[in-house]
C-alpha cells in the first residue's frame, strides 16, 4: 500500500479549552516532538499544527496501523488519560486531505474565513521543514492546500465577512468603553496572536499600548513594531492598575492573573472596568477572574462564541468554498495518479534526445561556428519535443484516468527504456515542490 | 383636557414604535426618525404645559398636572442626555414609562386644585418633579446597564447587546443625571420640609420620610462614586433603588392628591 495522508488531532469542533490546552504542544518543544515521531514505525514524514484552537499530527503513514500508533503517540506524548481520548479525530486518505484542504481554507475554523488559520498551517509546515521531518506525500500535499487557501480567498467572499477573533476583541472594548479613543493597552507577553489582536486594537483608536513580557528584550521588540512602550515584567501590578484593556499571550503553563491579584488591583482602580483578553493557551487568566466585580474577562473560547454568530451570514459563501474544495481533491488525484507516468515520460525524453544529441555532436564537427553548433542542438531538441508531445499527452491522461493502466510498461517495453535513470528520477520527483510556500 | 394632547400622544406612540423597531433591526436611521419623533412631542406637550399654565393650571396644581409635568421633563432629560451620546437603548425604556405617565395623567380623575399650596408648595413640588425626572432616565440607563453587563459576563450577545449602548456611556449618563438632579431633589426635600410644617407642625409624614430615604441613598450614591470608586453595577442597583423609593412618594401623592401632603 503507497504512503498516505494521515491525521490525529483534536480541535475547537471535538474538544473544549481545557482539553486543548492540555494536548497543545509549546513552540519550542515542536521541533523534537516532530523528530520522535518520524521514529515511530510506519511514519516517515510529519508536520505538528498546534493552535489554540486545534492539534493535530499530519504524517505520511503505511497503512492503518501507522495511524492507531500516530494516535497512540499524541496519547503517550501528551499523557492523555482515557476519558480524553473520545475528543480525538482520525483522518486517512481521502478524507484528510480533504480536512488538510479545509483547515488551510479555513473553512474548519470557528470563525469560518478567518486568516489566522494559513499562517499557522504555513509555520508548522516551516517548523517541520526545518526539523527536516517533510516527506514527499506532505511535500505535495500542503503546498496544494497553501494554493487553495489562496485561491478560495481570492475567488469567494468568504474572508470578506468574517471576523476575527481579534476583532472581536475589539467590538466586546466598544461595548464595554464606547470609543476607545483615550484607553490604554497592555499587551502581556509578546507571542504572535497577541501582536495581531494589539494591532487590531490599535486600528479601532486606543491611544496608548504598552508590552511586558518576561524576557524584556521581546517585550522592548514587539512594543517598536506597535508603536508602543516596554516595561520591566515586575510593573506588572502598577500597570494593571493604569490601563483598560490587558491583552494577555504568554506562553506560561499556569495562569499569570488570579483572581486575588486582580480583586486586589480593582481596589486600587477604585472599580473602573477592566477588559481581560485572554488569548493563550494555555490560559494566562484563571477563569475565576470573571467574577470580579466590573471586570470582563474573554478566553478564546467566550471570544469565539461572541463572534460564531457571523457563521450563518457566511454560509453560502463557505458552500462555494466547499466546492472548490472538492474539485482541489478530484485535481490531486488526478495529479497522483498522472505521476505513475512521470518516470515513463522522463525516460522516452531522454531516450528521444539522447539519440538527437549524438547525431547533432556528429554533425556539429562540419559545423561552421559555435553559433552553428547551438543552433542545429536547439533545433534537434525542437524535433524531439514536437515529435513527443502527442504521445506523452496521451500517456498521462491515460495515467490519470486509469490508476490501472498498463500502457506506461508497454512503452517501457517498446524503446527498451527498463535501464538508466531510475534513481535519478526518484530524486527528481521527490524534490520538494514548493520550499517557498513555507516561507 | 388641552388641545394638542391627542397630536402629543400619538407622538409618542410613534417614538415608541420606532425605537422599539431600532431594537429589532438595530438601524441608526431608526433611531434617528425615533429621537425626532420624540422631539415633536416633547414640544407638543411643552405647548400644552403653556396652554394650560394660561388657564390657570400650572404644574403644582395637583398630582395629576405634577405627573404629566414629570413625563415631561423625563423626556426633555433625555432629549438632553442623548444630545452627545447614542444611547437609543435607554430611549426604547424610557419613553414608553413617558407616555403612559403621560396618558394615566389624562386619564385620571381631576383633583380639585389643592388649597394651601404656597409658593413654597409650587417651589417644592415642581423641583421634585424635575429631579424626579432625572432620576427616571438614569433609572432607564441602570435597568439597561444590568442587563447589558449580565450578557457581557455571561458572554451571551443577544439582540439587544448588539444593539447596546457602551457600559461606561450608561455609567456617564446615570452620574450626570443624579449629579444634576441631587441638587433639585435635595432643595425640593428641603421646601417639602418646611412646606410641611407650615402646613402641620410636623415633619415626619410618611412620604416625607421615604423622600427622606431617596435622598440619603443619592447621597450615599455619589459621596461612594467618589470615595469607594462605586461605579457600573453597584451605582447601577443603587440607582434603581432610590428612583423606586422616591417614585413611591409621587405615586402616594397620586393617589391620595397634594391633599395627602395637606393632611
Amino acid at each position: 500500500m503507497p504512503r498516505q495522508l494521515g491525521i490525529v488531532g483534536l480541535s475547537h469542533k471535538t474538544a473544549p479549552i481545557d482539553v486543548r490546552e492540555r494536548v497543545a504542544f509549546a513552540e519550542d518543544a515542536l521541533a523534537e516532538a516532530l523528530r520522535r515521531l518520524v521514529e515511530v514505525p510506519g511514519i516517515g514524514e510529519a508536520m505538528i499544527v498546534s493552535t489554540c484552537n486545534r492539534v493535530e499530527l499530519y504524517a505520511g503513514v503505511d497503512g492503518r496501523d501507522a495511524i492507531e500508533a500516530l494516535q497512540r503517540f499524541l496519547i503517550d506524548e501528551r499523557s492523555l488519560p482515557s476519558s480524553l481520548r473520545a475528543h480525538l479525530y482520525t483522518h486517512d486518505g481521502n478524507e484528510a486531505l480533504r480536512h488538510l484542504f479545509r483547515v488551510a481554507a479555513s473553512l474548519d475554523s470557528m470563525v469560518v474565513g478567518e486568516s489566522q488559520i494559513l499562517g499557522q498551517v504555513k509555520e508548522a509546515y516551516a517548523a517541520a521543514l526545518e526539523a527536516g521531518t517533510l516527506g514527499p506525500v506532505l511535500q505535495r500535499a500542503v503546498p496544494r492546500a497553501f494554493a487553495l487557501a489562496k485561491r478560495v480567498r481570492t475567488e469567494t467572499d468568504v474572508a470578506k465577512s468574517s471576523a476575527s477573533i481579534a476583532s472581536a476583541a475589539v467590538d466586546l472594548a466598544a461595548q464595554i468603553f464606547g470609543e476607545l479613543e483615550g484607553k490604554h493597552v497592555l499587551v502581556v507577553g509578546a507571542g504572535k496572536m497577541g501582536d495581531l489582536s494589539a494591532r487590531h486594537l490599535k486600528a479601532a483608536g486606543i491611544s496608548e499600548l504598552s508590552v511586558v513580557n518576561r524576557t524584556e528584550a521581546r517585550a522592548v521588540e514587539l512594543a517598536a513594531k506597535l508603536g508602543g512602550r516596554a516595561a520591566p515584567w515586575d510593573q506588572l501590578d502598577q500597570l494593571l492598575a493604569k490601563v483598560d484593556i490587558v491583552l494577555c499571550s504568554t506562553g506560561a503553563t499556569e495562569p499569570i492573573l488570579r483572581r486575588d491579584r486582580v480583586a486586589k488591583v480593582m481596589r486600587a482602580r477604585k472599580g473602573r472596568w477592566l477588559f481581560l483578553i485572554d488569548i493563550a493557551v494555555p490560559r494566562d487568566v484563571e477563569p475565576d477572574v470573571g467574577s470580579v466585580e466590573n471586570v470582563y474577562l474573554y478566553d478564546v473560547d467566550a471570544l469565539e462564541k461572541v463572534v460564531a454568530q457571523n457563521r450563518a451570514a457566511r454560509a453560502s459563501e463557505a458552500t462555494e468554498a466547499e466546492a472548490m474544495v472538492d474539485d482541489e481533491l478530484k485535481r490531486y488525484h488526478e495529479h497522483e495518479l498522472s505521476l505513475g507516468a512521470v518516470p515513463t515520460i522522463k525516460l522516452l525524453r531522454a531516450r528521444f534526445l539522447e539519440v538527437a544529441l549524438a547525431e547533432v555532436e556528429r554533425s556539429a564537427a562540419r559545423a561552421s561556428s559555435e553559433k552553428d553548433r547551438a543552433a542545429m542542438q536547439q533545433m534537434a531538441e525542437a524535433i524531439v519535443n514536437k515529435l513527443l508531445h502527442g504521445p506523452l499527452t496521451k500517456l498521462k491522461k491515460d495515467a490519470a484516468e486509469r490508476p490501472d493502466s498498463e500502457l506506461p510498461a508497454l512503452v517501457r517495453t517498446l524503446f527498451d527504456l527498463h535501464t538508466g535513470h531510475t534513481e535519478e528520477i526518484r530524486i527528481d520527483l521527490d524534490e520538494p515542490a514548493d520550499k517557498k510556500a513555507a516561507k | 383636557m388641552p388641545p394638542l394632547f391627542p397630536a402629543t400622544l400619538a407622538l409618542y406612540a410613534v417614538a415608541c414604535a420606532l425605537y422599539l423597531a431600532h431594537l429589532m433591526a438595530g438601524s441608526q436611521g431608526l433611531a434617528r426618525a425615533a429621537r425626532g419623533a420624540l422631539a415633536a412631542a416633547f414640544a407638543s406637550q411643552a405647548l400644552d404645559i403653556g396652554w394650560l399654565c394660561m388657564h390657570g393650571m400650572h404644574p403644582a396644581v395637583n398630582a395629576r398636572e405634577a405627573l404629566s409635568f414629570a413625563a415631561w421633563l423625563i423626556c426633555g432629560a433625555y432629549l438632553l442626555s442623548s444630545l452627545r451620546k447614542r444611547i437609543p437603548v435607554v430611549g426604547a425604556l424610557v419613553v414608553p414609562v413617558t407616555m403612559v405617565l403621560d396618558l394615566a395623567a389624562r386619564l385620571s380623575p381631576s383633583h380639585e386644585a389643592v388649597r394651601g399650596v404656597t409658593t413654597l408648595g409650587a417651589v417644592h413640588i415642581t423641583l421634585a418633579t424635575a429631579g424626579l425626572a432625572l432620576f427616571a432616565v438614569a433609572a432607564g440607563g441602570a435597568v439597561i446597564y444590568l442587563i447589558e453587563e449580565r450578557a457581557l459576563k455571561a458572554h451571551r450577545a443577544g439582540r439587544l447587546f448588539k444593539r447596546g449602548t457602551a457600559l461606561e456611556t450608561l455609567d456617564t449618563l446615570n452620574r450626570r443625571c443624579i449629579v444634576l438632579g441631587f441638587p433639585l431633589f435635595t432643595v425640593a426635600v428641603i421646601t417639602g420640609a418646611v412646606w410641611g410644617l407650615q402646613l402641620h407642625d410636623k415633619l415626619f409624614t410618611p412620604q416625607y420620610s421615604i423622600a427622606a430615604a431617596a435622598w440619603i441613598m443619592y447621597a450615599i450614591l455619589l459621596v461612594a462614586r467618589v470615595t469607594a470608586g462605586w461605579r457600573g453595577r453597584r451605582a447601577a442597583i443603587m440607582t434603581i433603588g432610590g428612583f423606586a423609593t422616591s417614585l413611591t412618594v409621587l405615586l402616594i401623592y397620586f393617589v391620595r392628591g397634594f391633599g395627602g401632603m395637606a393632611g
